[in-house]
């Protein structure tokens, strides 16, 4: 200790670095070390570990590739981050509802199974299939903006951001999504969402 | 407890990123980083230097004297492999129904493709091609990636035309660029109608054979070949598909014994002039790129549905594959790609498909360790060495024909891409 003056621990922002690595492109590998292990987990538990190592991997890489176009008015690169994760999660949406379908089917779910102890911690029962089945349902972007908000915990702003959608879109997809989880956990009939869907894509691409 | 209370819970406390696949992922930005660095070349290229006995096989169409693939061991894929799998297993199912194959053309019919290429290519200052284990000490010789697009015309008897169009070139340094103007700019050989001893070679057997010159300037080459052993492609010189068994085991097994084998050329060779590779049985990376070679051929020759998703079930079974999404190939078109280096070499060869569609979109090589590859060439990691994507394919009715309607230049000296010179990237 100095004995005379606080030891002030001065964190670059995420910002300045990624504006920095605009010419000293290594220094965007401190944005790696930051950040890696939340994109992993955030991916991880939608896709299960072999896709969530790849699409962490490329999402750095798009990260890098596209680090010009970053709003440095944003401190923490988190959210956008995590846009680009669920941007390369977009080509999986379809796996992901078959998969969680299956799961909700199945007595147990296999992305948990690989690690002992782990399904004994969660309400293994009827509760955990239906909130596979709702998310199964939900279409991709509202699986998309529910997600980021229970898994990442990012607010409405960061989602809208990070999505690229105004921030009004975000509340209803929320909204409908909320909605839906709330009916299956009361043990309600969900409706079909393939025509809502199949609007938002078209919609939002 | 609220429903995102509910869903905090669900797959909470997996555990974290394992360590080898976080120094993974860092590696490849990394990589990333270094290879955006090297595209501003830094040093000067002394010369494309010897590789003792690197063979090359040429891509399908248009890799025409560029070194490809590398025959050597290669590492184990670990998790991500069982991850490339799934995907080619997906696409196996989907190439199983998919209507991607062009029908053979009729009467009166041809079969029009396009692909754009890159390459790195040797020349003299007379146009030869040079491989890099025959250069002269002191001459002349210049190394650049050079960008090509490849347009084919070809009737149901093998009469085709085959038009070339050079694009730009990429030096590695500012300096070897500056000599290469030094000395006139010369052309690869073939592409530069003064270069005649480069020319005669190139296209004598062309006019011998029945074959006539339909346009020739700076930068572009556009033949009408009088059958099937002109220059230009290699794929007419890929052996028939029809044999081929539709059970994926059967058919590894039967592209490993040498029933679909690539032609090897040497490195900076011409496909044109290498014979076809004799029957042999082939390693696990020829192997693969056997397997790959009936997916990309089927980009311009029909090919059974069945087979396709054979070769793709094949794939996912052979050792060393992992897998890349949202990998873009030279045309811009996103997809996914499997890879395998091969320790041996210093490269990366990476193949190029949509799993939604199940179709082959494009190859490249990737150089990632400069002490092997390219040892003397003095380049970076990360440097292409060679890609070609399949951009176009379609029956039309006559030679001037393109699918999108327009006509290619035919004798008219003005239409197709123009040539244009260095800069890009030097």
């Amino acid at each position: 200790m100095n004995g005379q003056y606080p030891v002030v621990s001065h964190r670059t922002s995420d910002s300045e670095l990624i504006h920095s690595s605009a010419k000293a492109p290594a220094e965007f590998a401190a944005i790696f070390d930051r950040h890696f292990d939340d994109v992993y987990a955030y991916l991880q538990r939608r896709i299960g570990r072999d896709l969530a190592e790849e699409l962490s991997a490329e999402t750095f890489l798009v990260a890098l590739d596209s680090r010009r176009d970053y709003d440095f008015a944003r401190s923490d690169a988190l959210p956008w981050l995590l846009g680009i994760a669920t941007n390369l999660m977009r080509r999986h949406w379809r796996r992901e509802a078959r998969e969680l379908r299956a799961y909700a089917r199945s007595a147990a779910d296999p992305l948990l199974d690989a690690f002992d102890g782990l399904e004994e911690r969660l309400d293994a029962s009827d509760k955990r299939r239906r909130l596979l089945e709702a998310l199964a349902e939900l279409s991709g972007p509202e699986r998309d903006a529910l997600l980021l908000a229970a898994w990442a915990d990012l607010s409405y702003a960061e989602i809208a951001a990070a999505l690229g959608v105004p921030i009004g879109t975000v509340r209803s997809r929320l909204s409908r999504a909320r909605q839906r989880i709330v009916s299956s956990l009361a043990g309600e009939e969900l409706p079909s969402t393939d025509e809502q869907h199949h609007k938002e894509v078209e919609r939002y691409g | 407890m609220d429903e995102l209370e509910h869903l905090r819970d669900l797959r909470a406390g997996l555990p974290p990123a394992r360590a080898v696949a976080r120094a993974y992922a860092r590696g490849r930005l990394l990589a990333r980083v270094e290879e955006g660095e090297c595209t501003r070349p830094r040093r000067r290229l002394a010369w494309l230097g010897a590789r003792p006995r690197l063979l090359a096989v040429a891509s399908f169409a248009g890799a025409v004297g560029l070194g490809v693939l590398a025959l050597g061991a290669f590492n184990s894929g670990g998790q991500v492999e069982s991850a490339a799998a799934k995907v080619l297993h997906e696409t196996a199912t989907v190439a199983a129904t998919a209507d991607v194959g062009l029908p053979a053309p009729g009467s009166g019919e041809l079969l029009y493709a396009k692909t754009r290429n890159l390459g790195l290519w040797s020349w003299d200052a007379e146009g030869k091609f040079v491989a890099a284990d025959s250069r002269a000490d002191g001459s002349e010789v210049f190394t650049a990636v050079v960008s090509t697009e490849l347009e084919t015309w070809t009737s149901a008897d093998g009469t085709r035309r085959v038009r070339e169009t050079l694009g730009a070139f990429r030096f590695p340094a500012d300096a070897e660029r500056s000599r290469w103007e030094a000395a006139g700019s010369p052309l690869p050989g073939k592409f530069d109608p003064n270069a005649e001893a480069a020319h005669a070679k190139a296209f004598g057997h062309v006019l011998r054979e029945g074959g006539r010159v339909l346009e020739l300037r700076r930068g572009v080459v556009d033949l009408e070949l009088a059958n099937r052993h002109g220059s230009g492609t290699a794929e007419a010189q890929l052996p028939d598909t029809a044999d081929l068994p539709t059970e994926s085991n059967a058919l590894r097994r039967a592209v490993h014994g040498g029933a679909f084998s690539p032609i090897v050329i040497p490195v900076g060779g011409d496909a044109s002039a290498a014979p076809p590779a004799d029957p042999k049985t082939l390693d696990t990376e020829e192997t693969i790129f056997g397997l790959w070679t009936i997916l990309s051929r089927s980009t311009i020759a029909p090919t059974r549905a069945a087979l396709r998703a054979a070769a793709f079930d094949a794939l996912a079974e052979m050792p060393g594959i992992e897998l890349s999404h949202s990998a873009t190939d030279l045309a811009g078109r996103t997809g996914e790609a499997i890879r395998y280096p091969t320790e041996d070499s210093g490269l990366r060869h990476e193949l190029i498909f949509d799993s939604a569609s199940s179709r082959a979109l494009g190859q490249r090589t990737v150089l990632i360790d400069p002490a092997r590859g390219f040892a003397k060439a003095d380049l970076s990691a990360g440097t292409v060495v060679d890609e070609t994507a399949y951009v176009e394919s379609a029956i039309v009715d006559s030679i001037s024909e393109t699918p999108t309607g327009g006509e290619v230049g035919r004798s008219t000296g003005n239409t197709g891409p123009s040539y244009r010179n260095g800069g890009e990237g030097s």
